[in-house]
């Protein structure tokens, strides 16, 4: 034990790298913590000591000295909560956290009563954490949001906004849209645009020129979904104002719960359309089917129309071009009982895909299915 | 200059001799060198592919031959493994390794930065990748302050007079806010 004692005040051990000592020593364990590497025996370890010998094996002195592009490469495999740990720790650090886009998969708004608005944010990634689940003012809450768009390349999946307590703070959402344009406004140029892929709109009351204008800071280039609990534009200047804009021409994906009073040419998704009218017209229906059937777009695209008034299979079928031919592509008697009439319609664009249209006593929907998986793909993208 | 060979002893038809700075000989299987962009870049440009073109050493000045030979150990550990693929957009708050990963990468931090190094210069992607990942595990789920004390860092951000709680100036999150972002498996009550 004294010969251990007597070695750490060696010089020559100041420049050893790796010890092994099969004895059962007594000596600090600071004077091997500088060590590369050490085998050593100690009749008991305090927790304290584990947790030094923890933070040595991980520590990484270099990091300061490391080049922009490794530490980039480094912070890119980081989860969101630990890049705003690391962006905290100085400003270099902030720098590089901020170079680095990131990728999100789901930010959540709720204005609640006593303004303050719910905020979450879901990362992509396995496992999946919801983060900052809590509810600040609204001043912390846009700084917290556009600090996720620091990076200009950073994109979020699915911008989500539920206002549940609507009757109590009918404008809520209308102002939490005007501060957030505000901020923008006064921080950034006008070129800013939110990387923002799908908008949902839960539950709630928004204006319509709200809706108007958070459209509008999206970047036309990214979002493509649209799924409204009701759809506030009404008046024709502000609906030809709206179609008028990239966001609503590049929309790949329109769902709407609200029954509409609106013509149905205007909403012209390439891909997925669910809506609802008080009736469907038998050419407005076949109009539907044909724009399916002869224009291409990938499997599980689909259209869906609710209607209140029953839907007339004889005037639908009148329009087309092929003979009614039912033909389910299921056994579930349910299903087929609910379903009065199934329609295969060959594609014009592919081969190895058809359009399938159910036609329910109020609903008529059609997807466009793989032959060989037409039951997996009927529904796939369906989120009702 | 000794001549150092993998285990799966290559013929000389089918590999190529890289010199490390220091001057060491290593023959590389071809096989091998595809894991390398830049080793396979150079192969397919001088064809040393091809069994009638003379192959000259390649000297790769910025490795010396401990690294070249803890690379060697990588690539003949991976040699049937698929393609590399990238994917910095799904990340993950845990981080696995392989047992023999952890091993392999169970060497001190310097070492472990100069391997960085010679996987960047290599451009062995998946090498690159994993140290990266063992760098941001030790990161990972840390605080601010740990993370400072891990990696070294001084900090320059400005603190509160009055707290001593460093102020970020362009977001709400001082200590408890966005950086220590609250974790709860349900949102609160409405």
């Amino acid at each position: 034990m004294a010969a251990v004692k007597e070695l750490v005040q060696t010089e020559q051990f100041e420049s050893l790298k790796n010890i092994v000592i099969f004895a059962t020593i007594n000596v600090s364990l600071d004077s091997f913590l500088n060590l590369d590497s050490m085998d050593l025996t100690y009749p008991t370890l305090c927790p304290k000591d584990g947790i030094r010998l923890v933070e040595k094996n991980v520590k990484m002195e270099l990091w300061p000295i490391l080049p922009d592009t490794f530490k980039t490469s480094v912070v890119k495999k980081l989860d969101y909560k630990s890049r705003c740990r690391l962006r905290k720790c100085s400003k270099t650090e902030r720098s590089l956290v901020d170079s680095c886009p990131v990728f999100i998969k789901h930010v959540n708004f709720e204005p609640r009563v006593g303004n303050v608005i719910y905020f979450s944010i879901e990362e992509l990634g396995f496992p999946c954490e919801i983060l900052n689940d809590k509810a600040c003012n609204t001043q912390e809450v846009l700084q917290d949001f556009l600090l996720l768009f620091k990076n200009a390349k950073s994109k979020v999946t699915q911008l989500s906004i539920a206002h549940y307590n609507f009757q109590r703070q009918p404008d809520a959402v209308n102002d939490f849209i005007a501060f957030l344009l505000n901020e923008i406004g006064s921080q950034y140029p006008n070129s800013f645009k939110l990387k923002i892929q799908k908008l949902e709109f839960h539950w709630g009351e928004m204006k319509d020129t709200s809706l108007l204008s958070l459209l509008k800071i999206f970047d036309p280039k990214v979002f493509n979904a649209l799924h409204l609990r009701n759809f506030p534009i009404r008046t024709p200047v502000l609906i030809e104002e709206l179609l008028e804009t990239e966001q609503w021409k590049n929309l790949k994906d329109i769902q709407i719960q609200e029954k509409l009073a609106l013509p149905l040419n205007i909403f012209h998704p390439k891909d997925i359309l669910s809506v609802t009218f008080h009736s469907l017209r038998a050419d407005d229906a076949w109009n539907c089917i044909q724009n399916f059937q002869f224009k291409p777009r990938p499997f599980q695209s689909f259209f869906r129309i609710f209607t209140t008034t029953d839907l007339s299979l004889s005037e639908i079928f009148s329009q087309c071009n092929v003979p009614a031919k039912n033909e389910p592509i299921e056994k579930s008697h349910y299903l087929n009982d609910y379903f009065k009439h199934t329609q295969r319609f060959q594609l014009t664009w592919t081969q190895e895909c058809i359009l399938v249209v159910k036609i329910a006593k109020r609903q008529i929907k059609g997807t466009i299915c793989r032959k060989e998986f037409l039951v997996d793909d009927f529904d796939e993208l369906d989120d009702l | 200059m000794s001549c150092e060979e993998p285990t799966t002893s290559p013929t000389p038809e089918n590999n190529i001799t890289v010199v490390s700075s220091d001057g060491k000989e290593f023959l590389l299987d071809l096989k091998l060198t595809e894991q390398s962009e830049t080793l396979a870049r150079l192969i397919s440009n001088f064809e040393y592919d091809r069994t009638d073109v003379k192959k000259d050493p390649v000297p790769l000045g910025n490795i010396t031959s401990a690294q070249m030979q803890k690379i060697i150990e990588w690539l003949q550990h991976h040699r049937y493994y698929p393609k590399w693929e990238q994917n910095d957009i799904h990340y993950s708050t845990s981080f696995t390794f392989e047992t023999w990963v952890e091993e392999y990468l169970n060497i001190p931090n310097n070492e472990m930065f100069e391997l960085l190094n010679a996987a960047n210069y290599l451009n062995i992607p998946r090498l690159f990748s994993t140290i990266c990942r063992i760098m941001a595990s030790r990161i990972t789920g840390k605080s601010a302050e740990q993370i400072r004390t891990v990696l070294n860092i001084k900090t320059d951000v400005k603190n509160d007079v009055y707290t001593g709680i460093p102020i970020q100036e362009d977001s709400s999150s001082s200590e408890d806010g966005m950086s220590e972002i609250s974790l709860s498996p349900s949102p609160p009550p409405i």
